[in-house]
């Protein structure tokens, strides 16, 4: 309950402060937020598999958003940019899918 | 296919089952408690989401400022260029009365007096004098509708006034007798081009916006009824008949038309002292 409100709570910070993204963060920012969401994923997943690891948690955080924003880095100043974006969505959309389902099972039992 | 059936299989961090197995080997529970550190991430990942939000509908204060300093830019520039233009406007006068002087102390009188006399005609010189004053705008349908801006790319409408119409309403004029004409400030001499690009109406290359107030200069007493008279009187009130455009003629004692910017030199040839009228002075 309180890490959900933790989240809203952050959501609305967001939308009244507003911050501003610098220029050149700009083209990571979605990619760092579909790698957040798979962490995040993960992190109730193993929640409801009884596993979970608060410092697990916060290092796949950090690491699946600056991972993922360094990759795509990496793809634009090589030409494949979007190419690797892609690549690196399709990946992290397979899992999120694959956790959404276990948490699916252990919510309805079905 | 390797890499893809792993990823199906196993979607979850294995540091967590490693976290768990090491706990459990310790004799403690299998998960932690959600600690501040949690929470923290969380609050971050709100605003991260926020952000990206906010950031694909643009409107992060980074756009709204980028575009502050656009119009900003835009709006200086203009200030840049009308000041610039009325300099050359001024230089130009002085110009005009210092090749007026100098012809007649070399007693060229009549060779002055032609020079302006084809200044006048031509559009090198401004001109100031009764004549009538066109107010042409879009039809009211047009106008109100979103996106009115002549330059935002939209579906053509009936009731915009086209750069053809204004054609038609200029050559009019010239037929009815207007001995010099300027569009929203724009003098227009042999050489002028009324065109369109996009939804804008361009005179000498330079876009205008509606309303468009063509200016002429001519008998204000018989201006008025042979424009009516003419191909591009009628055609006018075809337009405001059948499409709403609006318009209205309304006599002038007193207009004052800019000398035209886009005039140079182009043909030159030295002047023959003895008959003047051989001289040529193409502006």
């Amino acid at each position: 309950m309180i890490p959900a409100l933790g989240l809203i709570v952050g959501i609305v910070l967001g939308l009244l402060l507003q911050p501003a993204v610098p220029i050149w963060a700009q083209p990571y920012l979605p990619i760092a937020v579909v790698a957040a969401l798979d962490a995040v994923f993960g992190g109730v997943r193993a929640l409801l598999d009884g596993i979970f690891d608060d410092k697990v948690f916060v290092v796949s955080f950090l690491s699946n958003v600056f991972i993922a924003a360094f990759i795509v880095y990496l793809g634009d100043q090589l030409g494949v940019g979007s190419q690797l974006s892609t690549g690196v969505v399709v990946v992290l959309g397979i899992r999120i899918f694959s956790n959404a389902a276990a948490i699916r099972r252990h919510v309805f039992h079905a | 296919m390797n890499l893809l059936t792993q990823v199906m299989e196993r979607p979850l961090d294995p540091g967590y089952a490693a976290a768990a197995e090491r706990r459990r080997a310790l004799g403690q529970p299998g998960h932690t408690g959600r600690s501040a550190l949690t929470l923290t991430v969380l609050v971050v990942l709100g605003v991260l989401f926020a952000a990206a939000a906010l950031q694909t509908r643009g409107l992060t204060s980074t756009r709204a400022t980028e575009r502050e300093q656009l119009v900003a830019e835009i709006t200086r520039q203009d200030t840049a260029a009308a000041r610039l233009q009325k300099s050359n406007a001024d230089l130009q006068t002085q110009i005009e009365a210092e090749r007026t002087r100098q012809l007649e102390q070399q007693s060229q009188g009549t060779l002055a007096d032609r020079v302006s006399q084809l200044g006048l005609v031509t559009g090198a010189l401004s001109v100031a004098g009764p004549g009538i004053t066109i107010t042409i705008d879009d039809a009211e349908a047009v106008a109100a509708a979103p996106g009115s801006d002549p330059r935002a790319a939209s579906p053509a409408e009936d009731g915009r006034v086209l750069d053809q119409d204004l054609q038609v309403v200029v050559n009019g004029l010239w037929a009815a007798g207007a001995e010099a004409v300027s569009v929203n400030g724009q003098r227009l001499t042999s050489l002028s081009a009324i065109r369109s690009a996009g939804q804008a109406i361009l005179v000498d290359y330079r876009p205008l916006s509606p309303p468009y107030r063509v200016l002429a200069v001519g008998d204000p007493d018989q201006l008025p009824a042979r424009f009516a008279d003419s191909t591009g009187g009628r055609d006018l009130q075809f337009l405001a008949d059948n499409f709403g455009v609006r318009f209205s003629i309304t006599p002038a004692t007193h207009l004052v038309l800019p000398a035209s910017a886009g005039l140079d030199v182009r043909r030159a040839q030295p002047v023959d002292p003895s008959p003047p009228s051989a001289s040529q002075e193409t502006p």
